[in-house]
């Protein structure tokens, strides 16, 4: 399984208000409501050398999550629709610390996920407005 | 005069070309494992007990003695792959058995002098003392095994052939009366 299907299903095990699990690569339609991951790249962190010439590097996943939800307007829909949002960036946090995030490197406990950034990205004439969430993947690898 | 260093001249040599091995094989049968797996920083230390004087002429003379070699490695952490990690692990911290800690056979290979992977310069001392100074570490992180080494014993040379990792060591011929 590639490091982005383990990424797709860890985030559809979150029980979204919403029905929709299948998350789509680097794509939203922004007239239902849908979901979108968008990898953003791989970078590097740091790079050590130990004395017997063993290469360890951490690097971090970026990825940006896009929901497109109705539209908040209507103030009732607004608050759910915040609350859900802060809510996810909470449950990766406490998946990350109980170990049940995806794990992409060598060293399992020295892995990070976070999610920031949680914000009303845009509306839309058509009534739905989209969501985006900020996701980090901190790893070390031993080449 | 002909190079000493096999390496490319006007390079640096590379920290990976110095390497201490420990024997966790026999006497008879050696098996050299490698000392320092995820230890960043480590070097041997030269202890030459030099003694400076200035005699009546106001010329100065200065005697040095056999160095004692001494060389950390920190942090060490613990891993099942490390043979020469386990077998300290388990004189030291299992068994506190004073006597293996202190007869520890070990060759010190210098890939970068003599000929490259064949008949690299090699040095063995048979009565090394390990140490380990400490076990623990943070949380979260990893159980580190600090460990303090004393080269001892009746040096030996000799050269070492490393072949897809597994090193060979023979020793000088002795030269005859």
């Amino acid at each position: 399984m590639s490091d982005l299907e383990k990424l797709k299903e860890w985030i559809s095990t979150y029980p979204f208000p919403e029905d929709f699990r299948e998350y789509r690569i680097d794509f939203t339609d922004a007239t239902s409501p849908d979901g979108g991951l968008f990898p953003s790249g791989l970078v590097e962190l740091s790079r050590r050398r130990d004395i017997l010439g063993h290469v360890t590097v951490r690097n971090q996943y970026n990825f940006s999550l896009y929901w497109v939800l109705y539209s908040p307007k209507d103030q009732t829909i607004a608050t759910a629709n915040a609350e859900w949002l802060m809510d996810f960036q909470a449950w990766v946090q406490a998946q990350s610390a109980a170990g049940l995030a995806p794990t992409f490197g060598d060293v399992p406990r020295r892995e990070t996920m976070t999610a920031s950034n949680g914000t009303l990205f845009e509306s839309s004439e058509e009534g739905t407005a989209m969501y985006m969430v900020q996701l980090s993947a901190q790893f070390e690898k031993e080449l | 005069m002909a190079n000493t260093f096999n390496t490319t001249p006007g390079a640096t040599v590379a920290r990976e070309m110095l390497i201490l091995y420990l024997n966790t094989g026999t006497s008879l049968a050696a098996t050299w494992s490698a000392i320092g797996k995820r230890v960043e920083d480590s070097s041997i230390e030269f202890d030459w007990a030099t003694e400076s004087k200035i005699d009546i002429f106001g010329d100065t003379y200065t005697t040095v003695k056999k160095p004692t070699m001494t060389q950390s490695f920190d942090p060490c952490e613990l891993d099942a792959a490390d043979a020469a990690q386990q077998k300290i692990w388990t004189d030291a911290i299992r068994n506190h058995d004073r006597a293996a800690m202190t007869t520890y056979d070990c060759l010190l290979v210098h890939c970068y002098a003599g000929t490259a992977e064949t008949a690299m310069f090699a040095e063995r001392y048979p009565a090394t003392a390990i140490v380990p100074t400490g076990l623990g570490g943070e949380g979260g992180g990893s159980v580190g095994m600090p460990i303090d080494v004393t080269f001892g014993g009746t040096r030996e040379t000799g050269t070492a052939k490393i072949v897809a990792g597994v090193v060979q060591y023979t020793p000088d011929t002795p030269v005859s009366a």
